[in-house]
């Protein structure tokens, strides 16, 4: 599986998820800078990382959502080819009308950077498949505009598309919901696909949760096995 | 105008007009008087800083460079500094903090390091005034803005209230990056025919003349300037990263340095002078936000996130290319010549013509120094005043006040995770970061002691040094280094003066005799106003080196049924402790005497412990003594303890003290002999057990863990 | 002709505006009474066109491009000639 991860001005977690990806799966991962037209490689996955793309200046993901490569970007996923967005790269597909929503700034109004559980509430999609449906999982959240947000009638549709991959959750109990949002997310929406369950957006952070010795935890690499797995199984 | 608008004093004034031979332009002043400002200068301490060991088996680069770097094996250095940027973050915390972050960042480029982490030390007044809340909300807030922007984690730090800041906080910022030994950048390299390639935002009027900004008490006046602070842009900087990495990594780079204080002015003055050869500037080529500034407005600038960049002439199209990639402006300004002349060309008329040595030899100043006239008084403690009638109130109290409750709703606000190197974060005693694709680890720890450095200079700094040490070597570390930040009122008064020169002697003392060398620092003094004076602050981070991260002792990792010990005295002193300070109101008593023999048998037994894996987990016994360490350690577990320790002289000495080498370890019942074996030849008791989920100390308190969780969470 | 332009973009109604919320808290604790407040953003800029209208046009088109999210936000434009 070839992985390409997008680099815009101002992206910071390019680099770990290239380690996270080629450590777990031992692929390779091509670094695509922003101002590029096409993917020279022809990627199976591209990703778009997190960080603080034009400094988050205007609405975050705003700017980088009118990058060159975006054309690129659609073409791949309208193929059907997969598309993670990761935090920032999840408010670019917002942005840019890929996936449905916006995310608004946290309810407590600073930055929240900290261990998080969510529940697996999908597994039909191009990523989760290889994850167990209802299963907790802890990505780190770090991030200020976190609060997934759509008007009620979109939100319902949304829930009722089956569309909501992972929902925030409680570790120890295993319920999940808004009240277990920390940053406020509408239902505890913390991931979403579209419908043909090639795009996948979420505000936690899998690539800070694959290598165990570091402080973020170590489910994050049973998300890349998915994919590999999925990819293995059914294509690009 | 004057030299005294300037800043110089009448003999500074002199003194120029013998090295140049002549009197000179006005120019040439303002240029020569931002550079003799104590803030850029360090006229008033640089006597003091040379006592310092500087060389030690790991250092590559001491002070001299824009920071200070050390061998990691494998290929790796490690370059890292602390600076200070608290009258800024005093008169617009948000933007004043930000940007101390983001020059310390590029210091760290400047030696060729990709900025890997950072922690700040934080000073702020008492805790419940409202000012206080409101100043250290926006330190934070701008701390966090301008570093998660950036990309660099922070992984660990230090707050602490007093009053004594209440009109003075301190922002010290620390950062280090990781960099391959093979591609080291220096600020000595520069030659002749080399262009000087300005790099990054254009030049406007921001934090003119900060440099002498800092070199000044604050006043009415001081708030009312606010076109002093400077704004910072954490993206055009991180812009600035990536361009100046991908520079080095393709060798198109001769030398590099950052512009923060005094910025054009400084940065070529400095690279010119360090490298031996002259430089002219042609200021109509500097871009400019504004475009009717005046030349040394130009020169003074601090507007942020610009580098200078030695470029050998064919090397400049390639250059330019690159910083075009980055979307970053980039213009060449100068030329480095022979001979050793600074001069200053503005559409073709030289505007300033100085010596190049001129500007960084502001001769020293050599301030007398007495002691306080009120030492005995601050001396003075009348232990029974101490006495506690309630140790486990006392111990909630030490636990809930703003000294030594949780912080996380600090550190949450920082990323802490981004880069995937962090081990161990803020919240833990000690932060450990992985060494790139090794499996070697960077330990850091920061302190400072303030209370005690007010009743005792020498003994207090010499305390401040020992307590960072033994968090590195509890942790398994070999000493790498420090850095320094030297937070002090006026050098002018001689018992101020005094206790800079105390505290300076308390460090290097105990750095000669603990193989610490000193790699780089900062120096920041008139942090005072009309109405108080901050506590003599040194601060201090240490680095260590770990060669296998397997092998190292974490704390809050205390399991069921482990013993608890503690090693070292079992009584420190209360004086000057947080338990005492909080009693009387105010720091008194002189600390302990440093015995730098007992640190040394700390330390081998430390790393020994580390290495064997002897112990589960271990802790420092600091502020709040070894109650708070106990505390600190069940909460931070999870796990209750049966701590069974008899007073020596009191009950609040044995909870509270603070002072020289002591920590706690839990060990596991099979590794206990192997533990004892270790420590040998040191001061070892067996303390009580873990387990349960009560906290029980016999004839002493007895709570429910959950009681001391709440406090710790700042409810009392 | 030279246009002055200001696209003032503001939450819409019915979506969380946590920043409003914090400032309506604590205008509150320093004692003014008020109620719905929002803050949003005023992007200014020159620009060149052969008329008002034309002028207008093109800021609106810059709103629904970039300057305001048209499911969370809305904005309303003011012109004035240089």
């Amino acid at each position: 599986m070839r992985t390409a991860v997008v680099v815009f001005p101002g992206s910071n977690c390019d680099r770990d998820v290239r380690r996270a990806v080629s450590e777990t799966l031992k692929t390779p991962v091509d670094m695509v800078w922003h101002e590029e037209r096409e993917f020279a490689s022809e990627p199976d996955l591209v990703i778009l990382p997190g960080g603080f793309s034009y400094g988050d200046y205007l609405r975050s993901g705003a700017m980088a959502a009118h990058s060159p490569i975006i054309g690129a970007v659609r073409r791949h996923a309208a193929a059907g080819r997969r598309l993670l967005g990761i935090c920032n790269g999840f408010q670019v597909l917002t942005e840019s009308g890929l996936l449905p929503g916006a995310l608004l700034a946290n309810t407590s109004t600073t930055f929240i950077c900290r261990k998080c559980w969510l529940r697996v509430e999908q597994t039909e999609n191009r990523f989760t498949s290889g994850l167990k449906k209802g299963g907790i999982v802890q990505y780190p959240i770090a991030h200020h505009e976190g609060l997934y947000f759509l008007p009620p009638k979109e939100l319902r549709q949304l829930e009722d598309d089956g569309r909501v991959v992972f929902r925030y959750a409680d570790p120890v109990s295993g319920e999940a919901g808004e009240r277990f949002a920390p940053n406020g997310a509408l239902n505890g929406i913390a991931g979403i696909c579209n419908e043909e369950g090639n795009v996948l957006g979420l505000m936690p952070h899998p690539e800070r949760s694959t290598v165990a010795h570091l402080n973020g935890g170590s489910d994050g690499g049973a998300f890349w096995l998915s994919i590999a797995r999925d990819f293995a199984e059914r294509g690009a | 105008m004057g030299f005294r608008e300037v800043g110089l004093s009448e003999s500074e004034y002199k003194r120029i007009t013998e090295l140049l031979g002549r009197e000179p332009n006005a120019l040439e002043l303002e240029l020569v008087g931002v550079m003799w400002s104590e803030h850029c200068s360090y006229k008033s301490t640089r006597p003091l800083l040379r006592t310092y060991p500087s060389k030690g088996r790991y250092v590559l680069q001491g002070q001299g460079e824009n920071a200070g770097v050390v061998d990691m094996g494998e290929g790796w250095g490690f370059a890292f500094k602390v600076e200070s940027h608290n009258h800024p973050s005093a008169v617009a915390p948000f933007q004043g903090a930000a940007t101390g972050v983001g020059g310390i960042i590029r210091d760290i480029i400047a030696m060729g390091a990709r900025p890997s982490v950072s922690m700040d030390g934080l000073f702020f007044g008492d805790a419940n005034l409202c000012k206080t809340r409101n100043l250290a909300k926006g330190i934070v807030e701008g701390i966090g803005a301008y570093g998660n922007a950036v990309g660099v984690p922070v992984v660990g730090g230090k707050t602490f209230y007093s009053p004594a800041y209440n009109d003075n906080p301190l922002v010290n910022a620390f950062s280090a990056g990781f960099v391959r030994l093979d591609k080291m950048a220096s600020s000595q390299t520069a030659k002749p025919g080399d262009c000087a390639v300005l790099l990054g935002s254009k030049t406007g009027r921001d934090g003119i003349a900060g440099a002498s900004f800092a070199s000044r008490e604050l006043d009415e006046d001081a708030r009312a300037s606010k076109p002093q602070i400077q704004i910072g842009d954490p993206f055009e900087e991180k812009l600035l990263i990536e361009c100046c990495l991908e520079l080095l990594d393709k060798n198109m780079i001769a030398s590099m340095q950052d512009m923060g204080a005094a910025g054009i002015l400084s940065s070529s003055s400095e690279i010119a002078h360090k490298s031996g050869c002259g430089i002219d500037i042609f200021v109509e080529k500097i871009p400019l936000r504004e475009a009717d500034m005046l030349s040394w407005e130009i020169f003074l600038s601090e507007s942020q996130e610009r580098m200078l960049l030695i470029v050998e002439k064919e090397k400049l199209a390639p250059v330019f290319a690159t910083a075009k990639h980055y979307g970053l402006d980039c213009a060449a300004v100068g030329e480095m010549t022979e001979g050793k002349r600074y001069r200053v060309y503005r559409n073709g008329a030289l505007e300033a013509d100085l010596p190049t040595s001129i500007l960084g030899s502001a001769p020293e100043l050599s301030w007398p120094a007495e002691e306080p006239k009120d030492m005995p008084e601050r001396r003075a403690i009348d232990l029974s005043t101490l006495a506690s009638e309630d140790p486990a109130k006392e111990l909630t109290t030490m636990l809930s006040c703003p000294n030594g409750r949780r912080k996380d709703a600090i550190w949450e606000q920082y990323d802490s995770m981004v880069q995937l190197h962090t081990i161990a974060g803020p919240g833990e005693p000690a932060a450990v970061v992985e060494v790139p694709k090794t499996r070697r680890a960077c330990v850091l720890t920061m302190e400072a002691e303030p209370y005690k450095c007010w009743t005792d200079p020498y003994c207090g700094a010499a305390e401040t040094m020992t307590l960072a040490l033994r968090g590195l070597w509890l942790t398994g570390a070999d000493t790498l280094g420090m850095t320094n930040c030297l937070n002090f009122a006026s050098p002018e008064q001689p018992d101020k003066f005094y206790e800079l020169k105390e505290c300076v002697r308390g460090l290097a003392d105990s750095c000669r005799a603990l193989d610490c060398p000193v790699v780089s620092g900062n120096v920041s003094l008139y942090n005072e106003t009309a109405s108080g004076r901050i506590y003599p602050t040194p601060l201090i981070v240490a680095a260590g080196l770990v060669i296998d991260r397997e092998k190292i002792t974490r704390s809050g990792r205390t399991k069921d049924g482990d013993y608890i010990y503690t090693v070292g005295k079992i009584e420190g002193s209360l004086s000057s402790s947080r338990y005492q300070s909080r009693k009387s109101g105010k720091p008194l008593g002189k600390t302990v005497e440093p015995d730098f023999e007992a640190e040394k048998n700390f330390r081998e037994r430390a790393i020994k412990t580390a290495r064997a894996q002897a112990a589960d987990s271990g802790r420092v016994i600091a502020g709040g003594g070894l109650a708070t360490a106990l505390a600190n350690e069940a909460i931070a577990s999870g796990i209750g303890m049966e701590i069974t320790l008899a007073p020596e002289k009191s009950v609040e000495s044995l909870l509270f003290s603070e002072g020289g080498a002591r920590a706690i370890y839990a060990v596991a019942p099979e590794k206990a002999a192997e533990f004892e074996r270790i420590w040998q030849g040191f001061p070892l008791t067996k303390a009580g057990r873990a387990g349960g989920r009560g906290f029980a100390w016999k004839d002493i308190l007895n709570v429910p863990l959950s009681e001391l969780e709440k406090a710790f969470s700042g409810e009392e | 002709m030279i246009f002055h332009a200001e696209a003032v973009i503001t939450p819409r109604m019915g979506v969380l505006d946590t920043q409003g919320k914090a400032v309506e808290k604590t205008l509150g604790q320093l004692g003014y009474d008020v109620s719905d407040v929002r803050v949003g953003r005023i992007v200014t800029m020159k620009l060149e066109a052969d008329n008002g209208e034309a002028a207008a046009e093109r800021v609106k088109e810059m709103c629904c491009d970039l300057l305001a999210n048209d499911l969370i936000e809305t904005y309303s434009i003011s012109l004035r000639e240089a």
